[in-house]
């Protein structure tokens, strides 16, 4: 194939990524308290004006139907509701990540934060179900989390998507991320927790990330949670939000049914609920 | 030209010379694609899920979303476009999606089961499809052109088909 390029060159290059801004990481801290209170929410963000401004303007889009404008912080916060905020914090300090081309993927701009975003509803569906409880806010900053490696491995991948795809097509590779170790001798998930720790986001984000496809490696005490992300993951590509080349081209842990007690047809009835949230957010975001 | 996208569980139905029907980004959902050659009139449903059973009142006011209702109620708008003629002698359906994650689990296999379902729908109808492109891990948008019935599918990565 081509001259492997060490991972701990490319490992280097994420520690010189902007770190997040103060408000995003206060409010991923934050929402994983349960004793947080809306007002903690609001505070945090009328710190930040950017924030503050993008947030109005998100919820003043047509398709939140408010009845009137929307000016103060703290009814847009109660509208869009805590994790949305989260999110919108998360991909406005890091638009080289969730604004990438991913071009290695023949994905395009915007395609990230969309599969992120949809990723991140569905883990938080998902999360109901859990064989123990599972913070579904967590669960969100999760699936919001989750692929941030592929912004980084893209440009290494580039010129090769359709190798990559054909190694998947003839069995020659066992999955997408198969055939990204088998090009480069590292993947999406190990440079995502590259990324995740240079952030220093706490657990069990990192680790979500990095096992996202393989949830049964990661540590047992972060196990339910990585599987939100591993079936929300999933269940956004199956609703058709993907990265591009690679989308479907993942494989299902069959041990997720040993982390939730899930009804008949549980998800037939996410991939409705999903549908649903993640359009009226897209809408809101690209104010369609 | 005219181009109507279709989002999820959306119909279209046209006869408009020049016209395109499309929806992007198939995952598991199956598009149904009827053509009346004679008459040149095209129509397409996004389907997203078997049965209507599991959320009713999403069926009655967007039939499109399921197997069942989605295939009843594309013929039905259809004949509107045939001056009333109900009957589907004349014809053609073809199918693209349908597709699933690589799991051998069977309460995953959605894209599957669709497929299944729309085409025992279609069997009622006494169709069945000239040509599919279902299945697999790959989403697909597709369109088909009023003038010609030319169906195109695209992928990520992959060059263009014509089914
Ligand atoms: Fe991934
Ligand atoms: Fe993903």
């Amino acid at each position: 194939m081509q001259s492997m390029i060490s991972i701990d060159e490319v490992v280097g290059r994420t520690k010189l990524l902007p770190l997040l801004s103060q408000s995003s990481m206060r409010l991923m801290e934050i929402i994983k308290d349960d004793r947080h209170t809306l007002a903690d929410i609001i505070r945090i963000v009328s710190l930040d004006a950017p924030l503050t401004a993008r947030l109005l303007m998100v919820v003043n889009a047509p398709a939140f139907s408010q009845s009137g404008q929307v000016n103060s912080l703290s009814r847009a916060v109660a509208v869009l509701g805590e994790k949305v905020v989260t999110g919108i914090a998360l991909a406005m300090c890091a638009p080289f990540i969730y604004e990438n081309d991913l071009s290695g993927y023949a994905g395009e701009r915007g395609l990230l934060w969309k599969h992120c975003m949809r990723a991140a509803i569905a883990s938080r569906e998902v999360s109901r179900y859990g064989a123990r409880e599972i913070n579904p806010d967590v669960a969100f900053t999760s699936g919001i989390l989750h692929d941030i490696g592929k912004a980084v491995i893209s440009e290494y991948l580039s010129d090769m998507t359709g190798l990559l795809l054909e190694e998947v097509q003839t069995q020659k590779a066992a999955d997408f991320l198969d055939a990204e170790r088998q090009a480069l001798g590292f993947d999406h998930t190990v440079l995502g927790e590259a990324v995740a720790r240079h952030w220093q986001l706490p657990a069990p984000y990192p680790q979500v990330v990095r096992f996202h496809h393989e949830p049964m490696l990661a540590p047992e005490a972060f196990r339910h949670e990585v599987f939100c992300a591993h079936l929300g993951d999933l269940i956004a590509m199956m609703g058709g939000t993907g990265t591009g080349a690679d989308t479907l081209l993942y494989r299902l842990d069959e041990h997720f049914e040993e982390y939730f007690d899930f009804p008949p047809l549980w998800l037939e009835a996410t991939l409705l609920t999903v549908s649903d949230e993640y359009e009226k957010t897209k809408a809101a975001f690209y104010g369609e | 030209m005219k181009v109507t996208v279709l989002g999820v569980g959306e119909m279209g139905v046209d006869d408009t010379p020049g016209a395109v029907i499309k929806t992007f980004a198939l995952g598991s959902c199956v598009a149904v694609m009827v053509y009346d050659l004679k008459h040149k009139v095209a129509g397409m449903v996004h389907v997203a899920l078997p049965d209507s059973s599991i959320k009713p009142d999403r069926a009655a006011t967007l039939p499109g979303y399921f197997a069942d209702t989605g295939v009843k109620t594309l013929f039905r708008l259809f004949s509107g476009f045939r001056g009333g003629m109900t009957g589907t002698r004349g014809l053609t359906v073809r199918l693209a999606g349908g597709a699933n994650i690589m799991a051998t689990h069977a309460g995953f296999n959605i894209g599957k089961r669709n497929t299944e379902a729309v085409l025992a729908h279609l069997g009622a109808f006494g169709l069945t499809p000239m040509s599919m492109q279902v299945g697999g891990s790959i989403g697909r948008t597709v369109s088909i052109e009023v003038d010609t019935g030319r169906i195109v599918l695209s992928s990520p990565g992959r060059t263009d088909s014509v089914i």
